[in-house]
């Protein structure tokens, strides 16, 4: 019998304990799993939108932490923003989050200059986009059409005014699929804030490189102070919303891993005290200190590796179940990287460690003599 | 000079502001100066719950406003159901305090009629005279002791009137967070002491500008036991005040 069989021997030995401690563990390893996913996914979503759009870079108001920037007037800063070099267009976008309808959750109304790049990436799968930048009439993303149950022909209730549906678009950002969306003239008129926009997107021409558009950000911060440029993946990174979502799972990383030793360490505390005598005798035999820890070691190792890849299936599972659930419908997408779930199982072994040293240097700090004396 | 959104926080209780004020003078001041704006907007879902638990249909309203030093003018306009849409009321407050008012049936349409300050608006708990937060000129300002108001370490500053014009409202009592310049309950009471209005904020949320607070969710609890329940769901601090924005006011003039 090799030390890995011994360990497992000892496990099963107890097998109502070993599979609470493994099922505690599990729990706060899918926890790890599901809130760190859908935080991950929530960032990737807006990150997508912008991306998909064409953006180069984004321009916004200094210190917007908020879930959507503030507004600011459009004029007084595109006409800047289009002198700098390599800058071919800088098209404003307004939105906002409103209720459009009595029976569901809030959802994003955007304002997009029309006509512009940012419609493009767009794929219209019913009806057809406005005439004009005039026109009072909105497009839904699948998933918002979905959600609100709604068509091409009905209506739509912003802010006190009915908008028709004339379209129905299909994108590959989350954020977009589940929107409203309707000209920039049409939400400025409708959110009663003329000329302004969140955000202004620009396009850079296609001789630009990366140290051009470090160029134009240093130039915009001098330019136009008050304001700032920078990368989609900035923008989303500053969102007050993806920041708490990443600050509650880092904070549950840190509680289950913390709960998780505490519970390897009892679990395996108690084993070693029940075994003093059988831990004397290994010792009598002449077994090293040092195998009887590593012994200790695999036995926790064991527990938390198992843990680790239960807890991962529930994690997916349960983000899975969550994506489909009607009400989260179309709020979340959980991402899951290869490299993530590796650290996830390296969490787990990390625990087992942790929670294995005490009982380790305890077994392996016995005297022989005292240990086969123990009742 | 850059007023922003502090006037649309007093005026709203969502008070805010950027100087920290380091004693109670200087926080009822803060509170003072907060108001100052050249235009700002709100806008915000309002529930009503009556005493018997009931509630209304949800109202969505915009509150437009620009705050000087002598003269603040407010306008609430209704943004949906039916019952409230386009429905405006408009008030302006002068230099020496007096408040008037004006409801239109429709945008501006027909024959503006003449309202009291201390009407509720569109049946909410929501109340102009509240909205331009006169209480922080009054002569008389005193720090009380206070059950402080939730987790918020906020100072209670009771403001004290003797004038007439101010009848049903003769004492407020605010706990203040200086340093926020946020004011997370208000008590207004009348000539009795007896409790008239609480306001509570239970939620705020940084402001885009400065390092101050401005309040997101609050609730209007009337002496009939009636709630106001209101979130702020978009605004602007740098609203701009179009001329006609007011004109009906110099009209009524």
């Amino acid at each position: 019998m090799n030390i890995f069989s011994f360990a497992l021997h000892n496990l099963l030995h107890r097998p109502v304990r070993t599979v609470l401690t493994v099922f505690a563990i599990a729990l706060g390893i899918a926890a790890v799993v599901a809130l760190t996913s859908i935080a991950w996914g929530f960032e990737s979503s807006w990150q997508k939108a912008n991306d998909a759009r064409g953006t180069d870079l984004i321009v916004t108001r200094a210190a917007s932490e908020n879930a959507m920037p503030s507004p600011f007037a459009a004029d007084k800063v595109t006409g800047k923003l289009l002198a700098l070099p390599h800058v071919e267009q800088a098209v404003g976008l307004l939105s906002e989050m409103l209720s459009v309808s009595a029976e569901a959750p809030p959802v994003f109304v955007f304002g997009w200059a029309y006509p512009s790049y940012l419609w493009e990436h767009l794929k219209l799968t019913e009806g057809r986009w406005p005439i004009s930048q005039d026109e009072q009439a909105v497009v839904i993303g699948t998933l918002a059409a979905e959600m609100l149950h709604k068509k091409v022909g009905d209506r739509l209730d912003i802010e006190g005014n009915a908008f028709p549906v004339v379209g129905i678009y299909q994108s590959n950002a989350l954020v977009e699929n589940g929107a409203v969306l309707m000209t920039l003239a049409q939400a400025q008129r409708v959110t009663d804030k003329p000329g302004k926009v969140n955000i202004l997107n620009i396009k850079l021409d296609g001789r630009a490189t990366e140290s051009d558009v470090q160029q134009v950000k240093a130039q915009v911060k001098s330019a136009l102070p008050g304001f700032v440029a920078i990368t989609s993946g900035e923008l989303v990174s500053q969102n007050a919303v993806v920041r708490i979502s990443k600050a509650m799972s880092n904070a549950t990383i840190l509680i289950a891993g913390l709960v998780g030793a505490l519970v390897v360490f009892n679990t395996m505390l108690m084993s070693v005290n029940e075994r003093t005598q059988e831990i004397g005798i290994l010792l009598a035999l002449g077994w090293q200190r040092r195998t009887l820890m590593k012994l200790v070691f695999i036995e926790s190792s064991l527990m938390t590796v198992v843990s680790g890849a239960a807890g991962i299936a529930i994690g997916l599972a349960l983000t899975w179940g969550l994506e489909h659930v009607e009400l989260m419908q179309g709020k979340i997408t959980p991402v899951f990287s290869p490299v993530f779930l590796l650290a996830v199982m390296g969490l787990a072994v990390l625990l087992g460690l942790c929670g294995g040293l005490y009982p380790a240097l305890k077994a392996a700090r016995m005297l022989p003599s005292q240990a086969l004396r123990q009742e | 000079m850059r007023y922003s959104l502090r006037a649309m926080a007093v005026s709203l209780w969502l008070t805010v502001g950027t100087a920290y004020a380091e004693s109670p003078v200087q926080a009822v001041d803060a509170m003072r100066h907060a108001r100052l704006s050249e235009g700002f907007e709100a806008r915000m879902n309002v529930f009503v719950i009556a005493p018997d638990g009931r509630r209304a249909m949800p109202m969505k309203i915009a509150v437009i406003g620009q705050m000087r030093e002598n003269r603040q003018r407010l306008l609430v306009r209704g943004l949906s159901p039916e019952s409230v849409r386009d429905r405006v009321v408009i008030a302006e407050r002068n230099a020496s305090g007096r408040i008037q008012s004006y409801s239109y049936a429709g945008r501006f349409d027909g024959a503006a009629k003449s309202v009291d300050p201390f009407s509720r608006i569109f049946g909410s708990g929501l109340v102009l005279w509240d909205l331009f937060t006169p209480w922080w000129d009054w002569p008389l300002q005193a720090v009380v002791t206070g059950k402080s108001a939730g987790d918020h370490a906020c100072i209670w500053v009771s403001s004290q009137t003797k004038e007439a014009a101010s009848a049903t409202i003769r004492t407020v009592e605010s706990c203040v967070e200086a340093k926020a310049v946020l004011a997370w309950q208000t008590r207004l009471l009348n000539a009795q002491r007896e409790l008239v209005r609480e306001i509570k904020v239970s939620s705020a949320v940084r402001r885009s500008v400065g390092t101050g607070l401005a309040a997101k969710k609050l609730s209007i609890v009337e002496a009939n036991k009636t709630v106001t329940e209101i979130e702020v769901y978009a605004g602007d601090e740098e609203y701009v005040i179009s001329p006609e924005m007011f004109a009906p006011l110099e009209r009524e003039h």
